[in-house]
């Protein structure tokens, strides 16, 4: 096999795995979330667990990357593409601490009273999450600049989403504080629910640039270092 | 999916593979084939055949680390999607257990069968099974749809559910009469009134317990039918008179008209769980003023009878389901006695163990029609 033939395989592969722990970070938010509606311990012991493979897969991706960077010369387009698969990795596999974060939630949800009509809100915001997370993959696999851009600003949806739970969350403390311990695990969970579209922006804004070259920034990250990761 | 149909695909699969190969080989000895493109020049009739499979195949092909979906069929595409081929096989399937899978294969050598669910309740039968050929190799797909076999099932768990329900309503109807009752023993004309509502509690819950039970045992295959000649006309007329006080005090009409000349081998009681079944229906469903028609025919093979009613008729799209058991369209149309909706389910399994059939329709001019049709030997 000759050496760009080589190169070529090792890059489709990379970026195979760079779809796979997409997958597995997919599957591991609608776990979550579907644990915290069914208040279903074994599930979310189940997601904790299996955020070791999400982290093994991780590095896998980065060192299977640095080699190839070493060892073939890659020219600047696939270098960047390279790059990108790297950084994704980064950001899915913090997406997969996300999930398993909330997966540890409802485990201490499970003890604790909390209002359960509020649940529906966290499964649209993970559903949106998740279909961010897809289209992101589709965008950076399709080297689909515009498609990047629209679900970067889907982002904003979701932080409105976000912002109005939060309230809501805050309101109900103060009419029923005999809740408040549930609702303040709940305020977690949506927390870690909202960290996932930033990792989504994340990821669309690389694909950009590795498309385009341009660097982009669609939020401002002040979030970032408040509270409660 | 039947193995068979499964050990088919496979070697149709597998012949396909070597000729094509031997095709290959001979036509066009010179170029070597093209890395990643279709391991075979596919024969014409062989895509067309596995196109026809109601089951979704896809070959992957490995080399190195590289898995790569080269053919998928029409099946497959209706889950899938259309990706271009050759694709990565995270790029076809979307879905890490797949990758998964495939590599479990290729380092055990060996098939397996796995089940994934997956959004909206879907749940896809994955077969995954290794291949060579010549030096090259990968891993083979058989990916069915059992979303409706797995939500069949759940149905059935949920039938012990249903059951107490359906038994409960009644029961809690008669412990209030019964309760009022006990209040009202020094009023004989109201007392004597709710116990003719219990006994008509009582009759609707015997009838919904004989039902259930015959069901039961019909469905299991336990039900012996005494087949015995019986005339067609006389099996109507009698069963006409017995609901003709129902049907009076709703304000409907029966009618029939059955040639005299026709016998038919019937079980007559439960023959009898058929009619009253449809007719309490077609009374239920019809409005003051309306009307019922049975109409029978027969040939030297069959005999078909046909019962409309002036009714609101059958939504189209619930047609193919009234036959289910538990099945209602409405329960605010399911007034009066009954109306646990199993009697059409008990209707269909005793019709087709007389080796017939039953179906529903709506008339151009309006109203439900049932239409049964028994053999006559
Ligand atoms: N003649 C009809 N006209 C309109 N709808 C009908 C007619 N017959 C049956 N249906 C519809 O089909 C459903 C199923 O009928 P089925 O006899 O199985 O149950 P049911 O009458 O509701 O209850 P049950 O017979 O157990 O007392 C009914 O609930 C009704 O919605
Ligand atoms: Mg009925």
């Amino acid at each position: 096999m000759d050496i760009r033939q080589e190169f070529k395989h090792k890059l489709e592969s990379l970026v195979g795995d760079v779809l796979r722990l997409g997958s597995m970070v997919d599957v591991a938010i609608q776990k979550a979330v579907t644990a915290l509606v069914e208040d279903d311990i074994s599930l979310a012991q189940q997601v904790v667990a299996e955020d070791e493979h999400l982290n093994r897969l991780r590095y896998y991706i980065e060192e299977h990357s640095a080699a190839l960077i070493a060892t073939q010369q890659p020219l600047a387009r696939d270098l960047r593409t390279i790059i990108a698969a790297m950084y994704l990795a980064t950001n899915l596999e913090r997406m997969g601490d996300h999930a398993a974060g909330v997966a540890r939630l409802v485990q201490r949800l499970h003890d604790t009273p909390y209002p359960r009509d509020l649940l529906p809100s966290f499964e649209q915001m993970a559903q949106i999450g998740r279909e961010m997370l897809r289209g992101a993959l589709d965008a950076f696999i399709n080297h689909d600049e515009q498609a990047a851009r629209q679900i970067g600003l889907r982002d904003d949806e979701l932080d409105d989403l976000y912002n109005a739970l939060v309230q809501r969350l805050i309101r109900e403390i103060a009419q029923q504080p005999e809740y408040a311990q549930g609702i303040t695990y709940l305020l977690w969970v949506a927390h870690n629910l909202e960290r996932i579209g930033d990792r989504v922006t994340n990821i669309c804004e690389r694909t950009i640039y590795m498309v385009s070259g341009e660097l982009v920034e669609f939020v401002d990250d002040i979030g970032e270092s408040s509270f409660l990761e | 999916m039947s193995w068979t149909l499964f050990d088919t695909l496979l070697l149709m699969l597998c012949v396909a593979l070597a000729t094509g190969w031997f095709l290959a080989m001979r036509r066009e000895p010179p170029v070597p084939a093209p890395r990643f493109a279709p391991p075979v020049p596919v024969p014409a009739w062989w895509r067309d055949a596995l196109d026809t499979a109601p089951l979704a195949i896809v070959v992957v092909q490995a080399e190195n680390a590289v898995m790569r979906v080269v053919y998928a069929n029409t099946s497959a595409t209706a889950i899938f999607g259309t990706p271009v081929l050759p694709a990565n096989i995270m790029v076809y399937f979307r879905h890490h257990t797949y990758m998964d899978l495939a590599e479990q294969v290729r380092r055990q050598n060996a098939p397996i069968h796995e089940r994934l669910t997956v959004e909206d309740d879907r749940t896809f039968d994955i077969r995954a099974v290794p291949w060579h050929n010549k030096g090259q190799h990968g891993v083979l797909f058989f990916v069915e749809d059992v979303s409706e076999q797995v939500r069949a099932q759940r149905a059935r768990r949920e039938l012990a559910g249903n059951l107490g329900h359906e038994l409960r309503t009644p029961l809690a109807g008669m412990k209030v009469w019964l309760e009022t009752l006990a209040g009202t023993l020094d009023d004989p004309k109201t007392a004597a009134h709710i116990v003719e509502r219990l006994q008509r509690e009582t009759d609707a819950m015997t009838r919904l317990v004989d039902d259930l039970l015959a069901l039961a045992l019909i469905e299991s295959g336990r039900l012996p039918l005494r087949l015995v000649a019986t005339s067609l006309r006389d099996v109507i007329e009698e069963h006409v008179q017995r609901m003709n006080a129902l049907a009076r005090e709703k304000g409907v009409t029966i009618e029939y008209e059955v040639p005299a000349d026709c016998t038919i081998m019937i079980d007559r009681d439960r023959f009898a769980q058929v009619l009253t079944n449809v007719l309490d229906n077609a009374i239920k469903f019809t409005p003051a003023g309306g009307r019922i028609t049975i109409e029978g025919k027969c040939n030297d093979e069959d005999a078909f009878l046909h019962i409309h009613d002036t009714g609101p008729g059958i939504p189209p799209h619930l047609l193919p389901r009234i036959f289910e058991r538990f099945f209602k369209i409405d329960r605010a149309r399911t007034r009066g006695r009954g109306g646990s909706g199993i009697g059409l389910a008990l209707a269909r399994h005793i019709v087709e163990a007389h080796g017939g059939h039953i179906e529903a329709a709506n008339a151009p001019e309006g109203g439900a029609v049932f239409t049964i049709t028994l053999p006559r030997t």
